[in-house]
């Protein structure tokens, strides 16, 4: 048992500083190796939290994961989309091009996957993909333009139901052209188009195509029998509540890859359970180590902590449509009246930074000249008062017309760093008198308070697309039940700037919107805007060539390599 | 978990004798600490004084809490009292603090020196006061669902004892229902359906245990029904009633009560069970269920989260345990050890 | 007899009926609309309708429940399971296994403990040894279960790692030859059934005692004294026979406690069991799982009711003479 305080005393100033300065000398290496990469290929990483690349990989091997939730479909048009879910997907069918993850720099670039090039029409209406001519699933059959035609229709189709279909509205046909070239025809121009198109990996239509969609969410078996893939792995079984086995896919277009022979996914739904075996090298990887581990993952001779900025950000989202949080100067009142600082040092030490916008500050639109809103609990008292909220019956919460200023707080299990923060905003909150009571929900029931706008304030996460959509989460279309734009926000400014800017044929001519946009929101406070985190995975020491990312921990599963027992 | 009402199957007392009068004292100081919580625990159980410095800091630990201007606080390891304010330890940073910054500043350091005897739990708060505050919480919900159980069980109890033969007939089907779902299933269903809080697990737990009550008190009127006073009752033509009232439920009253007291035992264990999975009493108030819960994850770090409020449980429910017994001595001689 | 054992299984049935009934119409008279957990995921107005068809959440509440009686009645399809995507029979089919082999070992741990220790501490009544053991058995009896698991866990799979701290499998157990995996099994198995089975022993010894006692201060043992049998006769083969059909109605009567016990072992240690999979459909709100759940759970009760009437009737004359009047039965468990 790790005894900390003692521990803590005897290692004193220089040991401090010590540490601060290995940290930063990472974070600094890590931002210095994304800026220097550029362009579509793969192999840029930021290699300064891995072993020297300079060894060969080595073939072989088993590579075995913890995961927290079980896949509930290998079709990805009837899963959820939980991110276990995705992972193991990604890793069996393709998508048409390889997205960079190089969105530091500028608008993400894009590599050959399944399409080896690809050009647009002059109107830019019509984009023509030129498909690989030896890809082919792991029956023998050729992926074909076949494939990707069947695959729209099923992401369209409404008895299919996949969540994603709304994203091909703007998609009016898919015409195969021949064999190796698919044309995608689109009814408006927007600078998501190249994005709407790779959206959603292409599925086997001489496989699935069997069963009609009517009947596709009823038989999820179905897709298991009938299982072929064109990606790197291939499944090779899967136990229900217990693992996933993936086994390398020996059609895969690339012969080179992948290096690994399996790789295995263990539900194991405690994460300190996972952290024991990682340490014990029953596994070789968990994502998102507690942050009370990292200490002991970094310390043992057998693991490694790699950690690295990512794209996701986290909110608590005010609902606007309540009376209480109608007033923007209120919300701004509320923002001040968090120690956001406090709570990052608290939940996260230096893997996270309070955030002050929906982007990112590693995005390369991030607009760098907002401040965030200061923890001023004096200020918050003051615009409340301004707007009529005093603690007329002295109970210790603020009042007006006879309600108390009281409301639920939600947020879903599972996540204890954003369980935390709820309660320490509860705590600082009732200083100001203020009654936020924390709920803690289930991840569905807790969705569905949220479409159905039954809820008053949802302290939630987002990981931002890196197409830096606006609509969904700010356009006033999105207020009605089943948008996303759970706060109630309706501000014509940011109507007209989102509709302006979904005009435009290119993501890099969106910058100036973007950064307006995120001046408005700050001021706005739809949401108060809580933390950027680092991704931190803690990983044995026989694992090579991860090219952290901030698209997935796997997106380059195929890369990966182990080191034999012993090295 | 057994249904906690249900007539029990375990006979006469099996306690010794002298840890049963131990019981009544148990009890007692039980009740004592919850009522007393604000005076007798040492910190308040809900304030974040610096959670970042002050979580999971093991048992006994001593800090000084140091109180700056603008509401902001620090929880340090050492400090020292210079000429010009303050050199604090803080997180592994020295710190130095002018003297005007310092809000409770006395001549050697500063005013408020804290020890956590049982240790701080993942928002620097004291584990004791917690636990302490905790107590009024576990009892007060135990209590209330007994009562409430206690109202329905004599209430339906009565009615198929001394009603027509259909409604007994219907009234003890139902019961039998109730009780052939196991119960912890329905009650986890019930509080997740509505929104969980306090008030709602009062009343599922309430709701859930009063059938072997009324069964019980059903079974005792029935008994005592062909008893002389009775009889002699009847025959004067008093009101139906009116000898429920006054002559059954009170010589029925006996038993009940011992079935009471140790219902409040396992109604201590059904609530914490039910905030250790996250459907019961909700953060942050502080329930001996939901601390041995908030602690699961750090078990191996920072053991005495889960320990303490989990030894408490068993405090209180085997002084429960213990006062039933006692009372059964007492009250009920039928029961007594031979 | 006959009688009576047709009478109670038509009871027993009507009454699994019942918390069928029940359970159906508490889930969906719950507040928040069914259909809205399944649009977890940005679903258009289209995609809603269709699923909400689909599952037939469109129709009348009546309906409902009679489309879904006669499913399960004439077909035994008790649906989809919405967080699953897979057959509801399945989804549970898989955890029965589990729990069953928790339920096998905890309750021989619960005998095998609770019995000798209960008849230990009836032979030595009033003496230090029958205090001592009454004392065990109250602290065990008042332990929170939740508590007594993370305990062990700390204890013996942390501090000392003797033990794996939860699930069923260690991470590499294909790779282990048959016997290697059947051990695996049972070093997983050992802390939760510990676990459950001492917190069942509690009881158990108090019963056991209890019921010890009475028929130790019976004549015909006295007789047997008399004639001279050993001790150890005496207790294990004419007092223990006596005291084996109120044990066996006990073991009836305890299934309840069985399968709330284990729904909150499952949880402390992942045991991929009925419990585990119970409580994660519940917090999602897979209202198939939970249905068919309670209804399996609720046989269960039912039959264990069933089984210690039975033999309480099989035992004792005065029931089957006089079936009208129903005598005062103490449950427990």
């Amino acid at each position: 048992m790790t005894e900390t305080t003692p521990r803590r005393r005897s290692r004193g100033r220089a040991a401090a500083h010590r540490h601060t300065w290995v940290v930063s000398t990472w974070i600094v290496a890590l931002l210095l190796a994304g800026a220097v990469a550029c362009g579509p290929s793969r192999d840029q990483a930021p290699a300064a939290s891995e072993p020297a690349a300079d060894q060969a990989p080595h073939r072989g091997g088993t590579l075995v994961a913890g995961t927290i939730s079980d896949i509930d479909s290998v079709n990805e048009t009837i899963s959820s989309g939980s991110r276990a879910a995705n992972d193991v997907i990604f890793q069996l069918f393709l998508h048409l091009l390889d997205e960079s993850p190089d969105f530091t720099e500028g608008p993400p670039t894009w590599g050959p996957e399944l399409a080896e090039s690809y050009s647009w029409s002059d109107d830019h209406l019509t984009l023509t993909f030129n498909l690989r001519e030896n890809a082919v699933w792991s029956d023998g059959v050729p992926v074909t333009a076949e494939d990707v035609r069947f695959t729209w229709q099923a992401h369209v189709d409404p008895a299919v139901a996949w969540g994603g279909a709304y994203l091909k509205d703007t998609i009016e046909d898919v015409e195969v052209v021949d064999p190796h070239t698919v044309r995608f025809h689109f009814s408006e121009v927007s600078p998501y188009q190249l994005n709407t198109t790779v959206e959603g990996v292409i599925l086997p239509k001489h496989a699935w195509g069997k069963l009609p969609f009517d009947q596709w969410r009823e038989n999820a078996d179905f897709f298991v029998d009938n299982l072929v893939v064109d990606g790197p792995f291939t499944l090779d079984r899967w136990v229900p509540q217990q693992e996933v086995v993936l086994v390398r896919n020996e059609r895969y277009h690339d012969p080179e890859r992948p290096y690994l022979d399996r790789v295995v996914f263990r539900l194991i739904p405690e994460k300190s359970n996972q952290v024991t075996q990682l340490l014990s090298g029953g596994l070789h990887l968990v994502e998102q180590l507690p942050i009370t581990d990292v200490e002991r993952v970094r310390d043992s001779g057998t693991t490694r902590v790699e950690s690295f900025w990512h794209r996701l950000y986290t909110y608590v989202a005010w609902n606007g449509q309540r009376p209480l949080f109608e007033d923007a100067a209120v919300r701004r009142a509320l923002t001040m009246g968090i120690n956001r600082q406090l709570i990052v040092d608290t939940i996260w030490g230096r893997y996270a930074r309070v955030a002050t916008s929906p982007i990112v500050q590693n995005a390369w639109v991030h607009n760098k000249e907002i401040k965030p809103w200061p923890y001023d609990p004096e200020r918050s008292r003051e615009i409340l008062a301004d707007a009529g909220w005093t603690d007329t019956d002295g109970d210790g919460i603020l009042d007006r017309d006879g309600v108390p200023f009281a409301f639920d707080l939600i947020t879903n299990q599972g996540n204890q760093e954003r369980i935390d923060a709820v309660v320490m905003i509860q705590e600082q909150l009732a200083r100001i008198g203020i009654e936020a009571r924390p709920r803690i929900v289930e991840f569905n029931a807790m969705s569905a308070q949220l479409i159905s706008r039954d809820f008053d304030a949802v302290f939630s996460g987002w990981g931002m697309p890196t197409t830096l959509e606006m609509r969904y989460a700010f356009h006033s279309s999105e207020t009605g039940s089943g948008g996303w734009n759970v706060s109630g926000y309706k501000e014509p400014e940011v109507d007209h700037l989102i509709e302006r800017m979904e005009s435009l044929p290119s993501l890099a001519e969106t910058e100036p919107i973007l950064l307006r946009l995120q001046e408005i929101l700050h001021r706005d406070q739809p949401m108060t805007f809580m933390w950027e985190s680092q991704r931190i995975n803690g990983m044995s020491r026989r694992v090579h060539d991860t090219h952290p990312n901030v698209l997935g921990t796997y997106w380059y599963l195929r890369d990966w390599w182990l080191a034999p027992e012993g090295e | 978990m057994a249904e906690p009402l249900a007539a029990s199957a375990t006979g006469p007392a099996t306690a010794p004798r002298r840890l049963r009068t131990g019981g009544v004292v148990l009890v007692a100081l039980a009740g004592l600490v919850a009522l007393a919580a604000p005076w007798i625990a040492p910190y308040n159980p809900t304030h974040q004084l610096d959670p970042a410095a002050g979580r999971y800091r093991p048992p006994g630990s001593v800090l000084a809490l140091v109180e700056l201007t603008g509401e902001r606080y620090l929880l340090v390891d050492h400090l020292e009292r210079t000429p010009t304010g303050l050199v604090v330890s803080h997180r592994q940073e020295t710190l130095e603090i002018p003297a005007s910054e310092v809000l409770n500043l006395t001549p050697d350091g500063v005013a408020d020196r804290r020890i956590f005897l049982l240790g701080t739990d993942g928002y620097g708060r004291d584990i004791l006061s917690r636990m302490i505050y905790g107590a009024r919480i576990s009892l007060l919900v135990a209590v209330l669902s007994v009562g409430l159980a206690l109202t329905a069980g004599l209430a339906i109890g009565s009615a198929a004892a001394t009603g027509p033969r259909w409604l007994d007939s219907v009234l003890m089907r139902g019961v039998d229902a109730l009780l052939a779902f196991p119960w912890l299933f329905l009650v986890l269903t019930l509080t997740a359906l509505f929104r969980p809080s306090t008030t709602l697990v009062i009343l599922v737990l309430g709701g859930t245990s009063w059938m072997g009550i009324s069964r019980l008190v059903r079974a005792e009127i029935l008994g005592l029904q062909t008893r002389q006073f009775i009889l002699a009752a009847r025959g004067l033509g008093l009101h139906p009633l009116r000898i429920l009232w006054r002559h059954l439920l009170p010589n029925a009253l006996t038993p009940i009560l011992v079935q009471a007291t140790l219902a409040v035992g396992n109604l201590i264990l059904a609530e914490s069970a039910l905030s250790f999975l996250g459907l019961g009493v909700q953060p942050p108030t502080a329930s001996w269920g939901n601390m041995v819960a908030d602690g699961r994850d750090v078990l191996l770090t920072a053991w005495w989260v889960s320990t303490f409020p989990g030894l408490a449980i068993v405090a209180a429910v085997v002084a429960f345990n213990l006062l039933g017994d006692r009372l059964r001595d007492l009250l009920d001689p039928r029961t007594q050890e031979g | 007899m006959l009688g009576i054992g047709l009478r109670r299984l038509g009871a027993s049935l009507l009454l699994v009926y019942l918390v069928l009934t029940l359970t159906f119409f508490l889930i969906h008279l719950a507040p928040g609309d069914p259909a809205l957990v399944l649009l977890s995921n940005r679903l258009g107005p289209q995609s809603a309708e269709h699923l909400r068809q689909a599952y037939g959440l469109d129709r009348p509440l009546g309906v409902q429940y009679l489309t879904w009686l006669r499913a399960v009645v004439l077909h035994f399809d008790w649906g989809i399971s919405i967080a699953h995507s897979r057959p509801v029979v399945g989804v549970l089919a898989d955890t029965l296994a589990p729990t069953f082999l928790l339920a096998l070992a905890a309750m021989a741990i619960q005998y095998g403990v609770g019995v000798p220790l209960g008849v230990a501490a009836a032979r030595r009544r009033g003496r230090a040894a029958d205090g001592a053991i009454r004392l065990t058995s109250l602290l065990l009896y008042s332990m929170p279960l939740f508590w007594m698991g993370l305990m062990a866990i700390l204890l013996l799979s942390y501090a000392l790692p003797l033990f794996p701290a939860g699930q069923m499998h260690s991470v590499d157990a294909d790779d282990l030859g048959r016997l290697g995996r059947m051990l695996d099994l049972l070093h997983h198995l050992a802390l939760p059934a510990v676990v459950l089975g001492l917190a069942m022993a509690g009881a158990t010894v108090r019963f056991v005692r209890n019921q010890m006692i009475d028929v130790l201060g019976q004549d015909y043992i006295r007789t047997a004294r008399a004639k001279g049998l050993t001790e150890r006769r005496v207790i294990w083969v004419h007092a223990l026979r006596n005291v084996l059909v109120p044990i066996v109605q006990l073991f009836g009567l305890s299934l309840p406690f069985l399968l709330n016990g284990s729904l909150i072992t499952e949880v402390v240690f992942s045991w991929p069991g009925l419990g585990r999979t119970t409580y994660q459909a519940i917090l999602a709100r897979d209202y198939p799982v939970i249905l068919a759940a309670t209804a399996f759970t609720a046989t269960c009760v039912v039959a264990g009711n069933l089984l210690a009437d039975l033999l309480h009737a099989a035992v004792d004359p005065r029931v089957r003479v006089t079936p009208e009047r129903r005598p005062e039965r103490r449950r427990g468990g």
